[in-house]
Protein backbone atom coordinates (compact mmCIF):
# COMPACT_ATOMS: atom_id res chain seq x y z
CA UNK A 1 0.00 0.00 0.00
CA UNK A 2 1.22 3.49 -0.86
CA UNK A 3 2.10 5.89 1.92
CA UNK A 4 0.45 9.29 1.98
CA UNK A 5 3.46 11.08 0.47
CA UNK A 6 3.94 8.46 -2.21
CA UNK A 7 0.29 8.74 -3.07
CA UNK A 8 0.64 12.49 -3.39
CA UNK A 9 3.52 12.20 -5.85
CA UNK A 10 1.77 9.42 -7.69
CA UNK A 11 -1.22 11.67 -8.23
CA UNK A 12 0.93 14.61 -9.14
CA UNK A 13 2.82 12.68 -11.78
CA UNK A 14 -0.33 11.26 -13.27
CA UNK A 15 -2.40 14.34 -13.71
CA UNK A 16 -1.58 16.90 -16.35
CA UNK A 17 -0.60 20.22 -14.82
CA UNK A 18 -2.35 23.12 -16.47
CA UNK A 19 -1.79 26.78 -15.83
CA UNK A 20 -3.27 29.86 -17.46
CA UNK A 21 -1.49 33.16 -17.14
CA UNK A 22 -0.47 36.15 -19.20
CA UNK A 23 1.43 39.37 -19.32
CA UNK A 24 1.27 42.78 -20.85
CA UNK A 25 3.33 42.66 -24.03
CA UNK A 26 5.13 45.95 -24.74
CA UNK A 27 5.63 44.91 -28.38
CA UNK A 28 1.90 44.43 -28.94
CA UNK A 29 0.63 46.92 -26.40
CA UNK A 30 -1.91 44.51 -24.97
CA UNK A 31 -2.43 41.71 -22.50
CA UNK A 32 -1.40 38.37 -23.99
CA UNK A 33 -2.65 35.21 -22.31
CA UNK A 34 -0.79 31.90 -22.42
CA UNK A 35 -1.72 28.34 -21.46
CA UNK A 36 0.91 25.98 -20.12
CA UNK A 37 0.53 22.22 -19.86
CA UNK A 38 2.91 19.88 -18.11
CA UNK A 39 5.74 19.97 -15.59
CA UNK A 40 8.89 18.87 -17.45
CA UNK A 41 10.35 18.18 -20.86
CA UNK A 42 11.29 20.17 -23.91
CA UNK A 43 9.18 23.22 -24.65
CA UNK A 44 6.68 22.99 -27.46
CA UNK A 45 5.13 26.30 -28.44
CA UNK A 46 1.77 26.03 -30.15
CA UNK A 47 0.76 28.88 -32.43
CA UNK A 48 -2.98 28.89 -33.11
CA UNK A 49 -4.52 28.20 -36.50
CA UNK A 50 -5.79 31.11 -38.64
CA UNK A 51 -7.62 33.62 -36.39
CA UNK A 52 -7.96 31.42 -33.31
CA UNK A 53 -7.01 31.82 -29.65
CA UNK A 54 -4.73 30.26 -27.07
CA UNK A 55 -7.29 27.71 -25.84
CA UNK A 56 -8.09 26.41 -29.31
CA UNK A 57 -5.89 23.32 -29.06
CA UNK A 58 -7.64 22.41 -25.84
CA UNK A 59 -11.12 22.85 -27.34
CA UNK A 60 -10.27 20.66 -30.29
CA UNK A 61 -8.97 17.93 -27.95
CA UNK A 62 -5.40 18.08 -29.15
CA UNK A 63 -4.24 18.45 -25.56
CA UNK A 64 -6.10 15.25 -24.65
CA UNK A 65 -4.17 13.45 -27.36
CA UNK A 66 -0.85 14.83 -26.09
CA UNK A 67 -1.63 14.00 -22.47
CA UNK A 68 0.45 10.79 -22.24
CA UNK A 69 3.62 12.60 -23.36
CA UNK A 70 2.90 15.63 -21.20
CA UNK A 71 2.28 13.52 -18.11
CA UNK A 72 5.39 11.47 -18.76
CA UNK A 73 7.43 14.70 -18.68
CA UNK A 74 8.62 14.37 -22.25
CA UNK A 75 7.17 17.66 -23.34
CA UNK A 76 5.90 20.87 -21.78
CA UNK A 77 3.42 22.68 -23.99
CA UNK A 78 2.83 26.44 -24.26
CA UNK A 79 -0.07 27.86 -26.23
CA UNK A 80 -0.28 31.56 -27.09
CA UNK A 81 -2.89 33.79 -28.65
CA UNK A 82 -2.70 34.72 -32.29
CA UNK A 83 -3.22 38.25 -33.58
CA UNK A 84 -4.19 37.16 -37.07
CA UNK A 85 -7.55 38.91 -36.69
CA UNK A 86 -5.50 42.10 -36.30
CA UNK A 87 -3.34 41.35 -39.32
CA UNK A 88 -3.59 38.94 -42.29
CA UNK A 89 -7.11 37.74 -41.46
CA UNK A 90 -8.56 41.21 -41.06
CA UNK A 91 -10.31 42.39 -44.21
CA UNK A 92 -10.78 45.94 -42.95
CA UNK A 93 -7.10 46.79 -42.55
CA UNK A 94 -4.63 48.16 -45.05
CA UNK A 95 -1.92 45.78 -46.17
CA UNK A 96 0.92 47.78 -44.63
CA UNK A 97 -0.76 47.87 -41.23
CA UNK A 98 -1.34 44.14 -41.32
CA UNK A 99 2.35 43.58 -41.91
CA UNK A 100 3.38 45.90 -39.09
CA UNK A 101 1.09 44.11 -36.66
CA UNK A 102 2.42 40.74 -37.76
CA UNK A 103 5.97 41.89 -37.11
CA UNK A 104 4.96 43.00 -33.65
CA UNK A 105 3.67 39.50 -33.00
CA UNK A 106 6.98 38.03 -34.03
CA UNK A 107 8.69 40.34 -31.56
CA UNK A 108 6.24 39.32 -28.88
CA UNK A 109 6.78 35.62 -29.47
CA UNK A 110 10.54 35.90 -29.66
CA UNK A 111 11.28 38.44 -26.98
CA UNK A 112 9.15 36.98 -24.26
CA UNK A 113 10.62 33.51 -24.22
CA UNK A 114 14.33 34.11 -23.70
CA UNK A 115 14.46 31.68 -20.79
CA UNK A 116 13.12 28.79 -22.86
CA UNK A 117 16.14 27.94 -24.93
CA UNK A 118 14.65 24.93 -26.60
CA UNK A 119 11.38 26.11 -28.01
CA UNK A 120 9.78 24.21 -30.79
CA UNK A 121 7.17 25.91 -32.82
CA UNK A 122 4.11 24.32 -34.28
CA UNK A 123 2.53 26.40 -36.97
CA UNK A 124 -0.69 25.07 -38.42
CA UNK A 125 -1.99 27.78 -40.68
CA UNK A 126 -5.53 27.02 -41.71
CA UNK A 127 -6.58 28.11 -45.16
CA UNK A 128 -8.87 31.06 -44.87
CA UNK A 129 -11.95 30.55 -46.98
CA UNK A 130 -13.88 33.57 -45.71
CA UNK B 1 7.84 28.21 -39.92
CA UNK B 2 8.40 31.94 -40.28
CA UNK B 3 8.97 32.27 -36.53
CA UNK B 4 11.63 29.54 -36.56
CA UNK B 5 13.41 30.90 -39.64
CA UNK B 6 13.56 34.34 -37.99
CA UNK B 7 15.01 33.10 -34.73
CA UNK B 8 16.95 29.85 -35.25
CA UNK B 9 19.18 31.00 -32.37
CA UNK B 10 16.23 30.74 -30.00
CA UNK B 11 14.07 28.02 -31.48
CA UNK B 12 15.29 24.50 -32.18
CA UNK B 13 12.89 23.45 -34.86
CA UNK B 14 9.42 23.44 -36.26
CA UNK B 15 6.57 21.03 -36.85
CA UNK B 16 4.67 22.68 -39.66
CA UNK B 17 1.23 21.10 -39.76
CA UNK B 18 -0.43 21.84 -43.10
CA UNK B 19 1.28 25.21 -43.41
CA UNK B 20 1.16 27.87 -46.08
CA UNK B 21 4.60 29.32 -46.88
CA UNK B 22 3.63 31.91 -49.46
CA UNK B 23 2.15 34.86 -47.60
CA UNK B 24 0.66 36.38 -50.76
CA UNK B 25 -2.07 33.74 -50.43
CA UNK B 26 -3.37 35.91 -47.59
CA UNK B 27 -2.49 39.44 -48.63
CA UNK B 28 -5.01 39.75 -51.47
CA UNK B 29 -2.65 41.35 -53.94
CA UNK B 30 -0.82 43.60 -51.49
CA UNK B 31 2.95 43.28 -51.62
CA UNK B 32 5.79 45.20 -49.99
CA UNK B 33 9.01 44.56 -48.05
CA UNK B 34 7.09 43.56 -44.95
CA UNK B 35 5.23 40.88 -46.85
CA UNK B 36 8.49 39.70 -48.41
CA UNK B 37 10.21 39.37 -45.02
CA UNK B 38 7.31 37.31 -43.63
CA UNK B 39 6.87 35.03 -46.61
CA UNK B 40 9.34 32.10 -46.45
CA UNK B 41 8.62 31.18 -50.06
CA UNK B 42 9.97 34.61 -51.03
CA UNK B 43 12.92 35.20 -48.71
CA UNK B 44 14.41 31.71 -48.30
CA UNK B 45 15.92 31.63 -51.83
CA UNK B 46 17.75 34.88 -50.99
CA UNK B 47 19.14 33.87 -47.59
CA UNK B 48 22.90 34.27 -47.79
CA UNK B 49 24.00 35.04 -44.20
CA UNK B 50 26.26 32.11 -43.40
CA UNK B 51 25.68 32.35 -39.64
CA UNK B 52 21.90 32.28 -39.97
CA UNK B 53 21.96 29.49 -42.54
CA UNK B 54 24.23 27.39 -40.33
CA UNK B 55 21.89 27.90 -37.37
CA UNK B 56 18.97 26.71 -39.49
CA UNK B 57 20.98 23.76 -40.83
CA UNK B 58 21.82 22.62 -37.30
CA UNK B 59 18.15 21.94 -36.58
CA UNK B 60 17.25 18.28 -36.70
CA UNK B 61 13.61 19.16 -36.44
CA UNK B 62 12.24 20.76 -39.53
CA UNK B 63 9.14 18.71 -40.13
CA UNK B 64 6.99 19.78 -43.05
CA UNK B 65 3.71 17.94 -43.03
CA UNK B 66 0.74 17.99 -45.35
CA UNK B 67 -2.17 15.69 -45.99
CA UNK B 68 -3.52 15.26 -49.51
CA UNK B 69 -7.22 15.52 -48.68
CA UNK B 70 -9.64 18.46 -48.90
CA UNK B 71 -8.16 21.96 -48.52
CA UNK B 72 -4.62 20.64 -48.24
CA UNK B 73 -1.88 21.79 -50.58
CA UNK B 74 0.84 19.11 -50.60
CA UNK B 75 2.43 20.55 -53.74
CA UNK B 76 2.93 23.88 -51.93
CA UNK B 77 4.79 22.04 -49.16
CA UNK B 78 6.85 20.30 -51.83
CA UNK B 79 7.78 23.59 -53.49
CA UNK B 80 8.90 25.01 -50.16
CA UNK B 81 10.92 21.88 -49.34
CA UNK B 82 12.71 22.28 -52.67
CA UNK B 83 13.88 25.75 -51.59
CA UNK B 84 15.31 24.27 -48.38
CA UNK B 85 17.00 21.53 -50.37
CA UNK B 86 18.65 24.11 -52.62
CA UNK B 87 20.04 25.83 -49.51
CA UNK B 88 21.47 22.60 -48.12
CA UNK B 89 19.02 22.61 -45.22
CA UNK B 90 17.89 19.28 -43.81
CA UNK B 91 14.17 18.77 -43.52
CA UNK B 92 11.56 16.07 -43.41
CA UNK B 93 8.78 16.32 -45.98
CA UNK B 94 5.94 14.09 -44.85
CA UNK B 95 2.94 13.86 -47.18
CA UNK B 96 -0.02 11.77 -46.07
CA UNK B 97 -2.78 10.45 -48.33
CA UNK B 98 -6.11 11.72 -49.59
CA UNK B 99 -7.92 10.47 -46.50
CA UNK B 100 -6.21 13.28 -44.52
CA UNK B 101 -7.93 16.67 -45.03
CA UNK B 102 -7.00 20.09 -43.65
CA UNK B 103 -8.76 19.42 -40.36
CA UNK B 104 -8.36 18.62 -36.68
CA UNK B 105 -8.63 14.85 -37.03
CA UNK B 106 -5.47 14.95 -39.10
CA UNK B 107 -3.51 17.04 -36.58
CA UNK B 108 -4.85 15.00 -33.65
CA UNK B 109 -3.32 11.95 -35.30
CA UNK B 110 -0.14 13.67 -36.45
CA UNK B 111 1.19 15.44 -33.37
CA UNK B 112 1.16 12.49 -30.92
CA UNK B 113 2.70 10.36 -33.67
CA UNK B 114 5.52 12.88 -34.06
CA UNK B 115 6.11 13.20 -30.32
CA UNK B 116 6.48 9.44 -30.17
CA UNK B 117 8.60 8.84 -33.25
CA UNK B 118 10.56 12.07 -33.88
CA UNK B 119 11.61 13.12 -30.39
Amino acid sequence: MLKQTQLFYFKKLNSMQRELFGWHSPALGKEMPIAMYGHYGFALLLVPTAAADYLEYERFQLMDMLKPWIEAGKVKVYSVNSINTESWMNNEMEGAHKAIRQNQFRLFAAIHHPKHKSLLVVLPLVHCTA
Amino acid sequence: MNLFLKRPDLINGVIAMSGVYDLTEYTKGYYDDQVYFNSPMHYVPNLTDHLVLEQIRRSNHMHIFSGSGAYEDPSGSGRFAKLLYDKGINYELDIWGEEWPHDWNTWRALLPHYLETRF
